[in-house]
């Protein structure tokens, strides 16, 4: 037990500061996505209203 | 709580999970073995990639189901974005488990039931992918894909954790019990990071899955109107 606290708490939060960071990298992902599929449905619904 | 809510919360549980577990993994004691000392955490990540593809598969599986009852084009694109994200899982599955086989082993490959079955396991949904992009008619094409893709789910799971089981001594660890849920085979002291590791990377691993779906249907959505606008004007 002693051996592997040899700073190895150091790596751990690394590793968690990176997968923190790539978690909040998929939430902004997630807000572009949305801001995309609103813009399809607009357009789609503006094309619907083009051909009546 | 309304569903954007939880749309967010799951999200951050799923953070706060896998955070726990990283922490946790990293620090938590575990049982001093010979040979595997301290790779013995790799369990933790190694087989969360796993768990999170047959898990994004089986969903797969029962979309490839829903398809063939009503062929509805949604249920064609859900399945083709679970074989996506499964991939992904099952590549980096394979990858971890060739690091730690270098350093337990010494070597990246070893003719073994359970690292063979999980290479065919793929194959057969790369094979998926292959025969999706052979056939140009959408409608044939879902059809087709969606019966094969059941076959594929029930061959990858026989291949991964059923013939490793009984084609004889593996050096794989595990293939002889099931070391993740059954409770003589799990050191009870790696099971308070293992538990919610499994659930933290099948969460985790569902969505990306929702992502890679949403960007396929916004893409499809955005051809579909290019290919009407430009029918308009000529």
């Amino acid at each position: 037990m002693m051996e592997i606290h040899g700073k190895i708490y150091v790596v751990a939060l690394v590793l968690a500061v990176i997968f923190a960071g790539l978690g909040l990298f998929l939430f902004y992902l997630e807000r572009k996505i949305s801001a995309l599929e609103k813009k399809a449905d607009m357009l789609e619904k503006e094309n619907a209203d083009d051909k009546k | 709580m309304n569903k954007k809510n939880f749309g967010y919360a799951w999200k951050i549980f799923t953070l706060v999970i896998m955070l726990y577990v990283i922490i946790g993994g990293m620090l938590f004691e575990v049982p001093v073995l010979p040979v595997i000392h301290q790779t013995i955490r790799n369990i933790y990540f190694h087989v969360g990639m796993w768990f999170s593809m047959i898990f994004i598969l089986f969903l797969g599986f029962i979309f490839s189901l829903a398809y063939l009852r009503g062929f509805k084009q949604k249920y064609d694109r859900m399945a083709l974005a679970t074989v996506k994200t499964g991939l992904v899982f099952g590549l980096l599955g394979i990858v971890t488990g060739m690091i730690w086989a270098k350093n337990t082993w010494g070597a990246f490959w070893v003719n073994d039931p359970k690292l063979n079955g999980a290479a065919v396991g793929i194959l057969v949904y790369l094979a998926y992918m292959v025969l999706r992009a052979s056939l140009d008619d959408q409608e044939r094409r879902a059809r087709l894909a969606a019966v094969y893709k059941i076959f594929a789910f029930v061959i990858m799971f026989v291949f991964i954790m059923i013939l490793p089981r009984i084609s004889g001594p593996s050096i794989h660890p595990g293939v002889d019990g099931n070391p993740a849920l059954a409770s003589g085979d799990l050191d009870p002291m790696m099971r308070k990071v293992f538990y919610p590791a499994i659930l933290g990377w099948i969460l985790f691993s569902y969505w990306i899955y929702t992502l890679v779906y949403r960007i396929d249907n916004v893409t499809d959505k955005l051809n579909q109107i290019n290919a009407n606008y430009d029918g308009n004007t000529r």
